[in-house]
């Protein structure tokens, strides 16, 4: 089975322009692993030291809420990477990733992203680059997805200000306000 | 160089393990600025070119609700604020005040942008910290949608006690690597480390009022 790990780096944010040789030598370090449906890639709570990139196929990822149950968070799309924070700090994973369809990622593990590091700095930093300006827009898409939840599920009254009938107020403002007022 | 800026970086719990060298080359590249109280720092909307850095104070971030401004969150010593701008340029999602007299150290794009074309191991650092205030402010986000999902499944809606949550929980996205979240772990191991030690109280100089640093 062949995979366009060129293809997925160029899809991270900042990677579009880099060299074949740069994406030929980042591919080096990372190894693919191919997981059938329904299959996990890890378990929130297990240590990580790799962050995966999604070649081809779904993943989602789940968390376990106060009360232990799992609840969906988000989903993984090709060219868009899972993990990654494990590559900058060895702590548990804070999620649990299961592949929605057949799926194949590329891995690339923290000490292998070392070793890039000091051979390639410059590479090495354009892969850091990308990985900050992904989890700022996830950052983004999660606000949005707790918003829009707050909006649908508030409590009657909860979301209610004073008249003072700006448009552009935001949900998550709103309880902000409220909360504030208190 | 500052041999002051120098003395309060190492002290600082964002610079903690760098070698000195490092922190020398921050401290030669940053500005340091003495805030008094309600100083803002930037606008939510505007585009950001700076970030700062926390040495001793608080920094609080707020959002226009209903034509006034609403505290979302607030930061200490030792958290980067506003460092996002110096990736993608995208406008500020709030506006950064002073909440109480602070000393705060400036790194602008253009700086932050030198130091990554000199491929200074200073830079490389600084990005792996970005990556990892990332990482963590996403892990938070992302415990909280879990939390408010799973209630709603619950419950069927949300309450005042929940909606607190939300702001308790936006207040702490600066984590230290040593924090990790009950949540995060299995239940059976689960458990908080504590806040390490910041900076202590330090002299401030001439406080600038009125200017934006964007």
């Amino acid at each position: 089975m062949e995979f366009d790990l060129h293809s997925a780096l160029h899809r991270l944010p900042g990677m579009h322009g880099l060299p074949v040789e740069q994406t030929r030598e980042l591919s080096r370090w990372m190894s693919l692993r191919t997981l059938d449906t329904e299959q996990i890639l890890f378990h929130q709570g297990e240590p990580g030291s790799s962050m995966h990139l999604l070649l081809t196929g779904m993943l989602r990822l789940e968390q376990r809420d106060r009360r232990g149950d799992m609840q969906p968070v988000g989903n993984v799309r090709p060219g868009e990477p899972v993990g990654d924070d494990a590559l900058f700090e060895r702590i548990p994973r804070s999620l649990t990733c299961i592949a929605s369809t057949v799926s194949a990622v590329a891995e690339l593990t923290a000490d292998d992203l070392a070793v890039v590091e000091r051979r390639d700095p410059a590479l090495a930093s354009k892969l850091i680059s990308a990985l900050c300006q992904v989890q700022s827009r996830r950052l983004r898409r999660l606000n949005d997805l707790t918003e829009e939840l707050i909006r649908k599920h508030a409590a009657p009254g909860l979301l209610e200000l004073p008249k003072h009938g700006a448009a552009d107020v935001t949900v998550i403002g709103r309880l902000w306000a409220r909360i504030s007022r208190r | 160089m500052s041999a002051s800026i120098l003395q309060k970086l190492r002290l600082n719990a964002a610079f903690r393990d760098w070698p000195v060298s490092e922190v020398a080359v921050f401290a030669e590249a940053c500005q340091l600025r003495a805030l008094r109280q309600g100083v803002r720092l930037c606008e939510e909307g505007k585009s950001g070119a700076v970030c700062w850095l926390i040495l001793d104070g608080a920094l609080e971030v707020l959002r226009r609700v209903g034509g006034r401004q609403v505290t979302v969150a607030r930061f200490g010593a030792g958290d980067w604020v506003g460092q996002v701008a110096l990736l993608d340029g995208a406008p500020r999602s709030g506006t950064v005040e002073a909440a109480t007299d602070a000393e705060v150290l400036i790194l602008s794009r253009d700086i932050f942008t030198r130091l990554l074309e000199s491929h200074a191991p200073a830079a490389l650092r600084f990005q792996r910290q970005m990556a990892l205030t990332g990482a963590h402010q996403v892990r938070i986000a992302s415990e909280q949608l879990a939390a408010l999902t799973g209630t709603v499944a619950r419950r069927g809606r949300l309450g005042e006690d929940d909606l607190a949550e939300v702001r308790r929980r936006r207040s702490r996205t600066n984590l230290r690597p040593t924090q990790v979240p009950a949540s995060w772990l299995p239940p059976q191991t689960s458990g908080v480390a504590p806040r390490p030690p910041t900076v202590p109280p330090s002299h401030h100089g001439a406080a600038g009022r009125g200017r934006s640093d964007d």
